[in-house]
């Protein structure tokens, strides 16, 4: 059993309050991914699970024992850091048997798990070489792999992706996500500001603001059914037209669901960005903002087009002046 | 741009010469001197015509020469060894905890080199000799600690910052205790740093002169830099006999340059830990 239990969570950083009452479960064997806008405390939750910050108030479970005073090491917890954190002074092979070295773990245990670690990961090769002579994708797996050897209840991983580069970045999410398929029984949380990565990889997703959580969802319920505006605007990219209306409420469409050529609505193409497989036309509608629609490459209009365009009701998501959802 | 370049390259050559002999000269003319026969020492030639080792042989005759060659040896190997066991700790806190009053302290430390040393010479020697401790090796040892221990400290934070703190976090997940990391982690990557500063304190005391010569009078307790200056004896004085001592004194500064020259340079360097 390895679920998280987090209740009325409170994090203060002197007079200031970076984590607002949270409440959370995370069942066993998940894969849950924290994320938010910068400052929004996804970080700083994590690292409250893993006990590298101690607790304002609640409680936090871990397999059904509260471990608010438990320190880090007693908490079956393995974590992956953005930077790597590599011991830069020992070798690859050091690095991933450091925890079973210091669990006193016979030596043949320790060979042997480091090996198989090793083999999951393809680090075979670098066993004798320093973090410094490996590159940034390489480096990433051996902090995995250190993590991996230690065969823990909770796998806590904090933006593990954002140092490497955009084809790298992808190559690892896919390793990360055949990791996850191999630990069935190992919850994972996951900190990113990147919705690629959260939307591909979790199971459930938390969304944060300002310190609290404003959603927990699938990718598809928070995608389809955002609750509040904050995450009909944080959740998409590009993100979901918010057209305000006199009243104070909200009307939200994604800019997929928008058919231009006919309809009663028409407005001026603006620019248009070219992706490859699909453009984003940005539409001038007399509005503060300019409208996005998304389109196939071949149906992409033209700077300066004046076009007709339609979403179907039911797509449509609707707010009220408070920010919630009211359909 | 290329003619420039090389022109600059030059006259930054030629300025380090001059800079370089400028500080070396007298270091060289010692040196020279300490091998060279009394009557030749004061010839204008740097080459020497003859070349004898009496000096160091008589220097090493004599009974209270090497009595201060002990108790340096004796004062500057505790002070560096009790500098780096005192620094690390001191160093690591004001690093690494958060606590009431630690940057004050901080503050404190690093303050009290704002003075010279010579200003804190009266209180020094007047505590000392009321605690009953003038003329002992142990009040020598005491205040050359004393003297070098705060900037030992702010050179270790230094680099104890440099670390990246999650390295240490990863070792207390890994399960050590803050404790374990920073022997573990912390230490070995700063150990270029732990032995300059070592290295720095030995050569702080080994040097040190006014301290000792307000605190020390007996001749068994004397440390080098005093008992060179008894060489200046106004009815056997010889120039060979007194360079051979500042010889002497210089060498254990050298080889301990040579010695840990990597270390001592990394450690100068260092802060470039990347994961």
């Amino acid at each position: 059993m390895s679920d998280i239990k987090v209740t009325n969570l409170r994090k203060n950083f002197g007079a200031v309050e970076v984590l607002k009452d949270i409440n959370l479960d995370i069942r066993s064997g998940e894969f849950v991914i924290f994320v938010g806008p910068s400052g929004c405390g996804k970080s700083t939750l994590l690292r409250c699970i893993s006990g590298l910050e101690r607790i304002s108030g609640g409680a936090l479970e871990i397999g059904g024992r509260v471990v608010n005073n438990v320190p880090a090491s007693k908490r079956g917890i393995a974590m992956v850091f953005q930077s790597y954190a590599l011991y830069p002074h020992m070798s690859v092979r050091e690095n991933m048997a450091y925890s079973m070295k210091l669990r006193r773990a016979p030596k043949t245990e320790i060979e042997v798990r480091v090996a198989d670690a090793a083999r999951k990961l393809q680090l075979a090769p670098y066993l004798d070489r320093y973090p410094r002579e490996l590159s940034g994708g390489q480096r990433q797996r051996v902090a995995i792999g250190r993590a991996i050897v230690r065969d823990p209840q909770v796998f806590l991983f904090d933006e593990p992706l954002s140092n490497l580069d955009a084809a790298l970045r992808v190559a690892t999410r896919l390793e990360i996500a055949r990791l996850k398929e191999s630990l069935p029984q190992t919850t994972m949380v996951y900190v990113t500001h990147d919705q690629v990565e959260a939307m591909t990889l979790a199971d459930r997703i938390v969304v944060l603001n300002a310190g609290r959580v404003e959603q927990v969802g699938t990718p598809e319920e928070l995608y389809e059914r955002p609750q509040s505006l904050f995450v009909a605007g944080f959740i998409g990219s590009p993100k979901m037209n918010l057209l305000k209306a006199e009243d104070g409420t909200t009307t939200g469409i994604r800019p997929e669901d928008i058919n231009l050529g006919s309809g009663p609505h028409r407005g001026k193409v603006a620019y248009v960005e070219y992706l490859g497989a699909d453009s984003y036309a940005f539409l001038d509608i007399g509005q503060d903002e300019l409208l996005t629609v998304r389109q196939t490459r071949s149906e992409t209009p033209q700077v300066g087009d004046v076009v007709s365009y339609d979403y179907p009701v039911e797509r449509v998501h609707r707010f009220d002046a408070q920010g919630m959802r009211v359909n | 741009m290329n003619e420039e370049s090389r022109l600059r390259g030059i006259v930054l050559d030629v300025v380090t010469i001059a800079v370089l002999a400028l500080v070396l000269l007298p270091i060289i003319w010692v040196f020279i001197a300490s091998i060279r026969p009394d009557a030749d020492i004061m010839t204008r030639s740097l080459i020497p015509a003859r070349i004898t080792f009496d000096h160091f042989a008589n220097i090493f005759a004599r009974a209270d020469f090497l009595v201060a060659l002990r108790n340096s040896l004796i004062v500057g190997a505790i002070v560096a060894i009790c500098t780096v066991l005192i620094a690390i700790p001191a160093a690591y806190s004001l690093s690494r905890f958060t606590y009431l009053g630690r940057d004050f302290i901080g503050f404190l430390i690093l303050a009290t080199q704002m003075l010279p040393a010579v200003a804190v010479l009266v209180p020094i020697v007047v505590i000392i000799r009321s605690l009953g401790m003038a003329n002992t090796l142990t009040a020598l040892t005491f205040t050359h600690l004393a003297l070098g221990l705060p900037i030992a400290v702010w050179m270790l934070k230094g680099y104890i910052d440099a670390v990246p703190r999650e390295l240490e976090e990863a070792s207390i997940i890994d399960g050590s205790s803050q404790i374990g990391a920073m022997f573990r982690i912390t230490l070995p990557l700063i150990r270029p740093a732990v032995v300059a500063v070592g290295t720095f304190a030995f050569v702080l005391s080994w040097g040190e002169f006014i301290l000792a010569l307000a605190l020390i009078t007996s001749a068994e307790v004397k440390t080098l830099p005093l008992a060179l200056q008894t060489l200046f004896d106004p009815y056997s004085f010889s120039w060979g006999v007194v360079m051979a001592g500042g010889v002497v004194i210089a060498a254990p500064t050298i080889v301990l340059f040579l010695l840990f020259r990597n270390q001592l340079v990394g450690g100068l360097t260092a802060g470039g830990i990347k994961g």
